[in-house]
């Protein structure tokens, strides 16, 4: 098997050499063949002449050559791609009828899958993603924490609120201090999630009130 | 008598065996193959001088023959092919089949009415 391979891979990766190498192959049959007439006391042109024949139909072999390496298979298929190349340059309007059905169809299909990843193949790693909603103001990009405040106290129509917001902050790294971008989140945000760590202890609800302990217990 | 009754035809699938059993004698490029079986069959076998080509590479391609550039004896770069550790296995295999099959037909062939 890696043989066959071998053999195919060479010939196709450097196949102007390869078809070199047999054009030389068989000319050096002749040339032998030639040389051992001759000596056997024709004339040097009729044996060049016998030689040849001898061998045969030299452009036959070859493609008997090429059909032992499979290679009449890949040949074949750069044709029909050169083919299928000129066909599409003479007709620019077919061409162009076909790219846009093809990359609506695909464009299309794309959508759909995104949105059936999202619902159904591969859903928010919460407790409930379905009932999860993500507020936001037409005329704001964003929503004051005393505002969040009202909302939540306010708040008839859905089973609870949080919020967050992103914001820079300093990591201290063996090499010095970095700057990151982290979010702080209101104290329920795990909560209303539903999202428990594998190990130790999230914030909650009342963490984030002025009395709250500096460190839970465990 | 002429020239044609004294030559035999080659049957389907001989000429790998004999390529094999020609190159395992020592690397040879094609030319070469072509006088080793000659000799070896005392000039008795047809051999179409382009097929040995299709041949060679087809068992080229089986991983049964390696091949290699070389220098000829009269010094001219040349492909020289030879036997791989796979070919020797097929050699031997194919051999024996073949001394099965020429002993199953001789014993055919030479049967008379009275053995049957």
């Amino acid at each position: 098997m890696r043989a066959r391979m071998r053999t195919t891979w060479r010939a196709l990766v450097r196949r102007v050499r390869w078809e070199k190498d047999l054009d030389k192959e068989l000319r050096l049959h002749v040339e032998f063949r030639a040389e051992d007439l001759r000596r056997a006391g024709l004339e040097p042109p009729e044996a060049e002449r016998r030689a040849r024949l001898e061998l045969g139909s030299r452009e036959n072999y070859k493609e008997e050559c090429r059909r032992a390496l499979g290679l009449k298979w890949f040949d074949e298929a750069w044709q029909d791609l050169q083919y299928a190349a000129r066909i599409l340059r003479r007709s620019p309007l077919f061409t162009a009828a076909a790219l846009v059905s093809l990359a609506l169809g695909i464009g299309a299909n794309t959508v759909v899958f995104s949105v059936i990843n999202a619902l159904v193949l591969k859903p928010l790693p919460v407790r409930a993603p379905q009932e999860l909603y993500f507020l936001q103001s037409n005329n704001f990009p964003s929503i004051s924490y005393p505002n969040y405040r009202d909302l939540r106290e306010r708040n008839v129509t859905f089973r609870d609120l949080i919020a967050y917001r992103v914001a820079p902050m300093g990591l201290d790294t063996g090499a010095g201090a970095e700057r990151v971008w982290g979010y702080l989140a209101t104290g329920n945000y795990f909560d209303v999630l539903g999202v428990q760590p594998a190990l130790g202890r999230l914030f909650h609800a009342g963490d984030d009130l002025r009395r709250a302990p500096a460190r839970s217990q465990f | 008598m002429d020239k044609e009754s004294r030559t035999a035809e080659l049957l389907p699938g001989t000429l790998d065996l004999l390529i094999l059993k020609a190159v395992s004698l020592g690397p040879q490029h094609g030319y070469g193959v072509l006088l080793r079986i000659g000799q070896i069959t005392g000039g008795a076998l047809k051999i179409e001088q382009g097929a040995l080509y299709p041949a060679l590479y087809r068992l080229e391609h089986k991983g049964l023959l390696d091949t290699e550039w070389g220098t000829s004896e009269n010094n001219r770069r040349a492909k020289y092919y030879r036997l791989t550790a796979a070919g020797h296995k097929r050699l031997r295999a194919e051999s024996d089949g073949w001394e099965r099959l020429v002993s199953a037909m001789s014993a055919a062939l030479a049967a008379r009415p009275g053995e049957v």
